[in-house]
């Protein structure tokens, strides 16, 4: 096992630098000049914006600056924003907490609620509750995140005035935030444990227990659910990814100064140190998120530890056409 | 009265005179779901009202007048006026072939590319393999609408450059799809008999190989163009994608944001209709899901 981990961190390696590079190389064709930008149209002598280049060191060639960035990455270093002058690496650390504490909330409150209703859904497969919590899901679903938001802030904020509709503080900032997030993927993983619980139901080793006589609680949670749960691990792992991707658009709707809002407006004045710098942040969490959820899904199935450990035919299989399958299985939750 | 009275195993049958998977299965399928046909009408009557605009409304969707600015509901302007006095109902119709084409057209672009990829990875193997999946892992590391948001930054807005966008991030996902199907598809014998009849790669991939592994490719597809459509209209919101003056639904609820303690209704409409159209295409692409592929069945 830990030689597995070992081995997907190292791997990880080669793909953020690859990230690093497409992100730089991106950035550099990106229409658009942050100096022009910087010192308005009009008002600025051809010396004075030569003088701005040589000092951000964007009159470089591509490979120059490539080699400057790539050394910088490697010794954690950001650079300097171009707007502000501060580094973007301190930037990056006081906003992450912020974007990671909304999608971690949301991802939380996701399987909170979405289990627990799928559950409720499948055992009761059918009846009235059930057929409207699937139309609900269906329909909450499909809402554009951004638009819930800005209802939940015309309600709650503007006509209500319960809850602040942007900025940050307390608790009570991030509520609004974090239902809004997450209020479609939990749709969804409620539809997702619902059928995965119906298809484990009706498993073998579920109507074995139930012949041995087990009571109906112990086979729901101690047999079907258990089972029922392997395939939502890689799903959640897909919605972190959703989230933290997702918190471009909560922050820009709430004005909460986190990652997602700080790229959204670097992209737009054209401050690059901070996109690659805020992309790159983003890419290595939900890389190592992803790590995370593989290894917890080896942890929940015993089938897939044990293809890990020992076997090396085994190993073989699960490499061909297994692993290769799940992150794609991952990706489609989004 | 005469009542007509419903065969219940009229369907099925009519059902059973097409092979499974067929197109004219799937269609069948489909149009007997009632919730797909609902979506599809919705869909359908979208696209209409979109195209005949001109002829149908009395004001046009660029036509300003101020003196209507932020104008609620009325008769004359059934979801009111943005805030130049522009009619935005009509903005709405007009607007609605943005959302739904590039929901299409982006999905297109990444089976196409994706599915060209896979085939190639799966079938060639060895580097060529390698190559390919690993710049797709790169281009997997990032969630989806960052990786939108980061290419459109790139190409500048316009509606063909979301498109791009949001097809470009499609494509590994159908690439990994591809290669999986293709590798268990490979080694069969119908694939060593067309070789052994002397089939060129070309025709081995195009004839044999592909028309076994699509019908999982189709489920994706059916399911991306809804998503595909809200990261468009995401993109929009965000001023990455179509900007105003185009009416596009995400460009408009970003207009509409300034003005929301005052003029609430300029954002309910557009967002709904997003939030319909989405759960039409839904419908349609859950019943395509259904149709070809019975275990995922709820």
């Amino acid at each position: 096992m830990i030689k597995y981990i070992a081995k997907r961190l190292l791997q990880m390696i080669p793909v953020l630098i690859c990230v690093a590079i497409l992100i730089f190389t991106l950035m550099f064709f990106v229409p658009g000049d942050p100096v022009q930008i910087m010192l308005g149209d009009y008002t600025s002598t051809p010396e004075q914006i030569a003088e701005t280049r040589a000092r951000l060191g964007i009159d470089k060639p591509y490979w120059e600056q490539l080699v400057i960035y790539l050394n910088g990455i490697v010794h954690l270093d950001f650079g300097e924003s171009f707007i502000l002058g501060n580094d973007v690496g301190e930037e990056l650390l006081e906003r992450f907490p912020r974007s990671l504490t909304l999608a971690l909330s949301s991802l939380g409150f996701i399987v909170i609620l979405g289990v627990p209703l799928g559950v409720l859904c499948a055992l009761n497969a059918g009846k009235l509750l059930d057929k409207i919590l699937m139309v609900l899901t269906l329909i909450l679903n499909s809402m554009p995140t951004f638009w819930l938001g800005l209802l939940m802030i015309l309600l709650f904020s503007v006509r209500l005035n319960w809850l602040p509709s942007n900025g940050i503080g307390g608790v009570e900032y991030y509520v609004m935030p974090i239902i809004a997030a997450s209020v479609g993927s939990l749709a969804n993983i409620t539809r997702q444990t619902r059928s995965s619980m119906l298809e484990v139901i009706r498993s073998d080793y579920v109507t074995t227990a139930r012949s041995k006589g087990l009571s109906e609680r112990k086979i729901t949670y101690g047999h079907a659910l258990p089972n029922a749960l392997i395939p939502i691990i890689t799903i959640c792992g897909s919605y972190f990814g959703f989230m933290i991707g997702g918190t471009t658009v909560i922050e820009t709707v709430f004005s909460i100064p986190g990652i997602g809002s700080y790229l959204v407006n670097s992209i737009n004045s054209r401050d690059y140190p901070v996109v690659r710098g805020s992309i790159l942040f983003i890419a290595f969490s939900f890389s190592v998120i992803m790590l995370v959820v593989d290894l917890l899904y080896a942890f929940a199935d015993p089938r897939i530890k044990a293809s890990y450990a020992g076997n090396k035919r085994k190993k073989k299989e699960t490499a061909e056409t297994g692993a290769d399958e799940q992150p794609a299985a991952g990706k489609e939750g989004t | 009265m005469f009542k007509y009275k419903k065969d219940p195993t009229a369907k099925a049958k009519r059902l059973s005179s097409y092979k499974p998977g067929s197109f004219l299965y799937v269609v069948n399928y489909v149009s007997q779901s009632k919730s797909a046909m609902a979506g599809f009408c919705f869909i359908a009557l979208l696209l209409i009202l979109s195209f005949l605009t001109p002829y149908i409304f009395k004001y046009g969707y660029r036509e300003i007048n101020v003196r209507m600015q932020y104008a609620l509901s009325s008769l004359e302007h059934p979801f009111g006026c943005d805030e130049v006095g522009r009619d935005i109902m009509v903005r709405i119709f007009y607007g609605a072939k943005y959302t739904i084409s590039i929901g299409f057209f982006s999905t297109f672009c990444a089976a196409i590319c994706g599915i060209i990829l896979g085939a190639a990875a799966g079938y060639f193997g060895g580097l060529v393999d390698t190559l390919i999946m690993r710049a797709l892992d790169v281009f997997q590391s990032f969630p989806t609408i960052l990786l939108a948001i980061a290419i459109s930054a790139v190409f500048g807005p316009g509606y063909w450059k979301v498109i791009l966008a949001c097809g470009i991030t499609g494509i590994p996902s159908y690439a990994r799809m591809m290669r999986a199907n293709i590798l268990t598809v490979r080694g069969s014998e119908f694939i060593e008999a067309a070789a052994s009849i002397n089939c060129s790669t070309g025709r081995i991939i195009l004839k044999h190989v592909i028309p076994n592994a699509i019908s999982p490719l189709i489920v994706q597809m059916a399911m991306g163009v809804a998503s595909a459509g809200l990261t468009a209209s995401a993109l929009s919101f965000l001023g990455f994608g179509v900007v105003p003056p185009t009416p596009e639904w995400g460009a408009m609820l970003s207009t509409a944001r300034a003005y929301i303690r005052e003029y609430p209704h300029m954002v309910m409409f557009p967002g709904l209709f997003i939030m319909l159209t989405v759960l039409s295409l839904n419908l349609v692409g859950d019943a395509i899901r259904d149709a070809l592929d019975p275990k995922l069945k709820n």
